[in-house]
């Protein structure tokens, strides 16, 4: 075979492994929005008594609602970045088989109503092995697509490698005797701190390719800061007993110290050199102010957390928003072009990004202010206490944020898909 | 050049502000026999139940932090002093006052000091299961 030939096969193969992971990104997206439905069903008397596992099927649909808009959303986004540049995609195309095994075997054990549903912090997860071997191929699956030469991702392969090896520790270290809701709140809050550098890598890495801007020393210097930072979890680790106090509120410091300055320096790296060249009405420069509006909430809200009201739900809603609307930017503009499938007009993605960007800016900007007035976070109906007219219209906030967010959400995930499978 | 510098000064800033590296482990608080206080705590709420909800007089409370509540659903008079001593009675649990947390471990008594005009709210701040969200207590 003439080397011509074998780089064409090459470039062939790295075409279908970004397909295969936009694929497993974009449906998992079309998952968690069928649970959401689901999680509607479980509340409604008698069809609720139809559901796989009655009405304990909300709190079961709503652990892999999460897993599947975040975690598997994310990391198979990240993976195909990572795609779009490496130069073998041999481990990762193995990587993507693993990582949509993974996310099949967490959707049965969810539709068959297996394991107790676990509402711990950053990875709920349903407590039943094949739940757990889900998520541990999905973990590897992405790794094996992060951990290799030409991704120009080492510092977010680093810091993911950082939260993976935070998870195999408190594993390690948490006896298996202990409560089991202790237990997996502990087990992933290490990582899961963790992997927010890695979340937050993942937008500045979007920022920089909307914007066109080529890396500059800056830019380099802001991941270099995040690999850091994360790196920080070593000493959080060495010090301290996974079962106390310190070690729990030493990770809530790390994010609080460690990760805000390397996004900032990446916007303001951005922003310098775009602020003129960038046309700020393209979808690209739409899809970046967008995200920028969002995170700046996010980050705002996120110095009220450990509150116990809804400024918690405020900002990580407004920091995944934040990284949800640059991705659905990266994947629109330019990746699904990469693929020769882009979108042909850019009306209904303008509409898009702008419903998502504003609905979440909203829902979380109701969170705020529900959570000032002193709204309790993750209860509903009467546990609210929903007593005054400012609280009322805070969440009636939220409520019309969600909605128009989830209409950008379904109108995104309808418009990659299609072009995704259909090829004109 | 400048940028480069000063981002690594603030960086470094930061990491070196950052609590991690010098923080304490917190106490447990004080060792008792669990099933000792649990049953002293059954009998003050026995004693002091007033319809619905205990009326503890001014000084020592005795509380339970448990799946999913605090116990006994205790009344304080916000012009008295307390001190609230809390054991969690089946798994770990956490309480946060006034800005301070305290972890609540099976076997150890955390003492809470409540001072006239406090309005205080117990929550629980670790993830402990489905109903942690409901755990909470209004002292007044």
């Amino acid at each position: 075979m003439s080397t011509k030939s074998v780089h064409l096969q090459q470039n062939h193969l790295r075409m279908l492994e970004l397909r295969l992971w936009l694929l497993l990104a974009v449906t998992a997206l079309a998952v968690a929005g069928g649970l959401a439905l689901g999680l509607a069903l479980a509340r409604t008397p008698v069809v609720q008594d139809y559901l796989p596992s009655g009405p304990a099927f909300f709190h079961k649909a709503l652990v892999t609602h999460v897993v599947f808009s975040f975690q598997v959303w994310l990391l198979a986004l990240l993976a195909a970045l990572a795609a779009s540049t490496a130069s073998r995609p041999g481990p990762g195309l193995v990587g993507v088989g693993l990582a949509a095994i993974g996310g099949m075997l967490m959707l049965v054990v969810t539709l068959a109503g297996w394991g107790e549903a676990s509402l711990n912090n950053y990875v709920p997860v349903l407590d039943h092995p094949l739940y757990f071997a889900g998520l541990v191929l999905l973990a590897i699956g992405v790794a094996a697509s992060l951990w290799r030469p030409g991704t120009g991702l080492a510092a977010l392969g680093w810091c993911y490698a950082v939260a993976l090896g935070c998870f195999a520790l408190a594993s390690w270290r948490l006896p298996a005797e202990m409560d089991p809701a202790f237990r997996l709140e502990r087990l992933f809050w290490g990582g899961g701190h963790v992997l927010q550098f890695v979340n937050t890598g993942l937008v500045m890495v979007a920022w920089q390719r909307l914007s066109g801007h080529q890396p500059t020393k800056l830019s380099r210097l802001a991941f270099v800061l995040l690999a850091l930072g994360a790196s920080a979890a070593v000493v959080v680790e060495l010090r301290f007993d996974p079962q106390g106090l310190a070690w729990r509120q030493a990770y809530t410091h790390l994010l609080w110290y460690m990760l805000p300055l390397p996004p900032v320096l990446m916007a303001a790296d951005v922003l310098a050199a775009s602020w003129r060249k960038l046309d700020w009405r393209s979808l690209a420069g739409w899809a970046l102010l967008a995200s920028f509006w969002v995170f700046a909430l996010g980050g705002g809200a996120g110095f009220a957390l450990g509150a116990g009201d809804t400024r918690t739900p405020s900002h990580y809603h407004a920091m995944i928003g934040g990284v949800n609307v640059a991705l659905m930017g990266v994947v629109i503009c330019l990746l699904l072009p990469s693929l020769g499938r882009p979108i042909g007009s850019p009306r209904l993605p303008r509409w898009q990004i702008g419903l998502y960007g504003g609905g979440q800016l909203l829902h979380a900007l109701g969170f705020y202010l529900a959570g000032l007035a002193g709204v309790a976070r993750k209860t509903a109906g009467a546990e609210q206490g929903l007593d005054s007219v400012f609280k009322l219209v805070s969440m009636g906030v939220v409520g019309l944020g969600g909605a128009v967010a989830v209409l950008g959400g379904v109108l995104f995930v309808g418009q990659v898909l299609t072009r995704l499978v259909r090829h004109d | 050049m400048i940028r480069l510098v000063l981002s690594v000064l603030a960086f470094l800033a930061l990491a070196a502000w950052w609590p991690g590296w010098h923080q304490a482990e917190q106490p447990l608080g004080q060792a008792v026999d669990p099933a000792a206080f649990v049953a002293q705590t059954e009998a003050f709420a026995a004693r002091y139940q007033r319809g619905e909800r205990v009326e503890a007089p001014a000084g020592e409370v005795p509380l339970l932090a448990r799946k999913f509540e605090f116990w006994p659903d205790v009344k304080l008079q916000p012009d008295h002093s307390y001190r609230l001593r809390i054991m969690a009675q089946d798994s770990v649990h956490s309480v946060a006052v006034n800005g301070v947390e305290l972890l609540l471990v099976p076997g150890f008594v955390q003492d809470i000091d409540v001072s006239p005009g406090d309005q205080l709210e117990l929550r629980c701040n670790e993830y402990c299961g489905l109903g942690h969200n409901r755990m909470r207590l209004k002292l007044y």
